[in-house]
């Protein structure tokens, strides 16, 4: 690894630290409740390990330990997870000159919030070492993900009374300050806006699919509605 | 045992292929400009529609929620003035915990 690649890494690490803190949380949270159930450690480790998707996760530990629920688990993993399907396209035009093999092993952790914070980095410098940044947000938040998930099985650590609220918002507070900081495009601010204020309402419409069906919805509209800016515009 | 180990692959397995199979083949489509704009778009939606849950889940309506809204108002703030998205985050999470012990 070179000293640019080291330096963007870092980069990546640094601002993968909320992502971390928020991962920790989620997977203690996630540790205490598979403990309950009597699912052995080792299938709750491998279950992050291989998951990596915590609202994927949460349902399955309470349906595992019955008989027969193979089909409903895996389905409803297939479709909590499609979010996944939609943010790996949006990565695909910054990760062009990357090898398979390192797409293979990237795609594992792509999950909501390394895409959010790698995607507001590539909108604002998009470059050659756009993957090498991935992984420095990724692989610490994927370490972060799996401790989690031990410390939370073994020691069944609760956060301290008064915390909790604080570290349930670091992720929300800190893609809020990153759009804030960062985004500049009026258009795309407006996006941003709307997406926000729709989302209750998509999700009342069609609980359980507020954030996927809305952002599909918002886009569409918005680009819909740029082209026919565009097209009502005079040409010069 | 086997079973649910058999069950936790498949769940990886499946998660893994949506993950994966738009970035090892998305690349063979020849991607207009307007089906990128909306990619960038869907992204920007979700990112937003992710800060919504992440701020309304577990909050009560009377209670803590004026408190996540004057929190989420002064990380937009900080952020925006300072250019600084840690800093507005330190702000929104100092606020919040100041406001719910004051509140309690």
């Amino acid at each position: 690894m070179s000293r640019d690649d080291l330096a963007s890494f870092r980069e990546g690490a640094l601002a993968a630290i909320p992502v971390c803190v928020g991962f920790f949380a989620i997977t203690v949270a996630f540790g205490i409740a598979a403990h309950a159930t009597g699912l052995p450690a080792g299938e709750v480790l491998l279950m992050s390990a291989v998951v990596f998707a915590a609202p994927a996760q949460f349902p399955a530990i309470e349906l595992l330990p019955l008989s027969g629920q193979a089909v409903q688990i895996l389905l409803s993993t297939l479709f909590i997870n499609f979010r996944f399907a939609v943010m790996s396209f949006a990565l695909v035009p910054h990760l062009k000159r990357v090898r398979t093999g390192g797409l293979m092993v990237g795609a594992q952790l792509v999950t909501m919030s390394t895409f959010a914070v790698s995607f507001l980095r590539f909108q604002r410098r998009s470059d050659h070492d756009n993957f090498i940044y991935f992984l420095g947000v990724a692989i610490p938040s994927y370490a972060c993900y799996l401790l989690g998930t031990v410390v939370g099985y073994h020691f069944g650590v609760r956060i301290p009374a008064g915390f909790d609220e604080g570290i349930s918002l670091i992720f929300p507070a800190y893609l809020t300050a990153l759009l804030a900081a960062e985004l500049r495009e009026r258009r795309s601010i407006v996006v941003v806006g709307v997406a926000f204020l729709a989302t209750p309402v998509v999700e009342t419409l069609v609980p359980g699919w507020g954030l996927l069906l809305n952002a599909l919805v918002v886009a569409t509209a918005a680009i819909g509605v740029e082209a026919w800016w565009e097209s009502a515009l005079p040409s010069s | 045992m086997g079973e649910r180990i058999a069950i936790i692959l498949a769940m990886g397995l499946g998660t893994y292929l949506l993950r994966a199979f738009p970035l090892l083949f998305a690349h063979r489509l020849s991607l207009g400009p307007r089906i990128l704009r909306w990619f960038q778009f869907v992204s920007y939606a979700v990112i937003a529609s992710f800060v919504w849950f992440g701020f309304t889940k577990g909050a009560s309506p009377a209670g803590t929620m004026g408190f996540r809204v004057i929190a989420l108002g002064l990380t937009i703030l900080v952020a925006v003035r300072t250019k600084n998205a840690l800093l507005g985050m330190a702000a929104g999470i100092a606020a919040v915990l100041i406001l719910a012990r004051v509140g309690s």
